[in-house]
């Protein structure tokens, strides 16, 4: 497998675990539209945007799309972004021989109620990694 | 008979008085889908495939640097129901894709395919 999809392997198995799953937080990747986004859920994009160590390595940002409630205030973004802390948050992830991936300190912010669907108030959730294969 | 009633049979009369301009297409319906983060795949929950009329108003092709081309179509919504963007249709052998839909009520659905 190529680095891309084993990166997007290694994260995916965060939430695609039991643990994540059992905190009943409906999580959707990018370029995924699905049929009902009325309520709460979190958007997970990767961005492998930079090289990293060696040819096989990447570095980049997770971001998390977190989608609440209009006008119930910020509580709950800023509760889902505490729950991915705790998954992703100076997490050390490794699937397979040779590659890990290594999360850092993450940040967040409150942006405003969702262009596409103004019942959603979005916040940006933001983490960098890196990537890193043995060659 | 009541409004919903006369206006569905009319738009429904319409369609059949278009003649050969209301094409039958294949309608592909897909009502759901589902993520799963362990596989990376993404499952769809298809409806099966019905026949319906549809009006193309528009047809024109997107872009300098692609070969998209669009088509601006018309349905009866009573025939075609909920659409989603995993549905499709296929139009004279060729599958388009659903793209934004542009306006839907009871009676009239509006909608861009893609291909």
């Amino acid at each position: 497998m190529g680095k891309y999809i084993t990166l997007q392997t290694n994260i995916f198995t965060i939430f695609g675990s039991q643990e994540w799953n059992a905190e009943n937080i409906k999580t959707v990747p990018t370029n995924f539209t699905g049929t009902d986004f009325s309520e709460e859920f979190i958007r997970i994009s990767i961005i492998p945007s930079e090289r990293g160590l060696n040819r096989d390595s990447l570095s980049g940002i997770l971001i998390a799309d977190i989608f609440t409630k209009a006008g119930d205030g910020p509580t709950r973004a800023f509760t889902l972004a505490d729950k991915l802390d705790i998954y992703v948050q100076n997490k050390f992830i490794t699937v397979g021989t040779g590659v890990a991936v290594q999360f850092f300190s993450s940040t967040f912010r409150t942006d405003t109620l969702d262009s596409d669907n103004p019942s959603l108030f979005r916040s940006t959730y933001t983490i960098p990694f890196n990537y890193t294969e043995v060659v | 008979m009541s409004y919903k009633s006369l206006i569905g049979k009319n738009v429904k009369l319409a369609f059949t008085l278009a003649k050969d301009l209301a094409d039958d297409v294949l309608l592909t319906k897909v009502s759901g889908a589902t993520f799963d983060f362990a596989t990376g795949t993404t499952t769809e929950t298809e409806d099966g495939t019905i026949t319906v009329k549809m009006l193309v108003f528009e047809k024109e092709s997107k872009g300098t640097d692609s070969n998209t081309l669009k088509q601006s179509v018309i349905f009866d919504t009573n025939e075609v129901g909920d659409l989603t963007k995993y549905s499709s249709v296929t139009h004279n052998t060729v599958v388009w894709k659903i793209g934004p839909i542009l306006s839907t009520d009871r009676f009239v659905t509006l909608a861009e395919l893609y291909r």
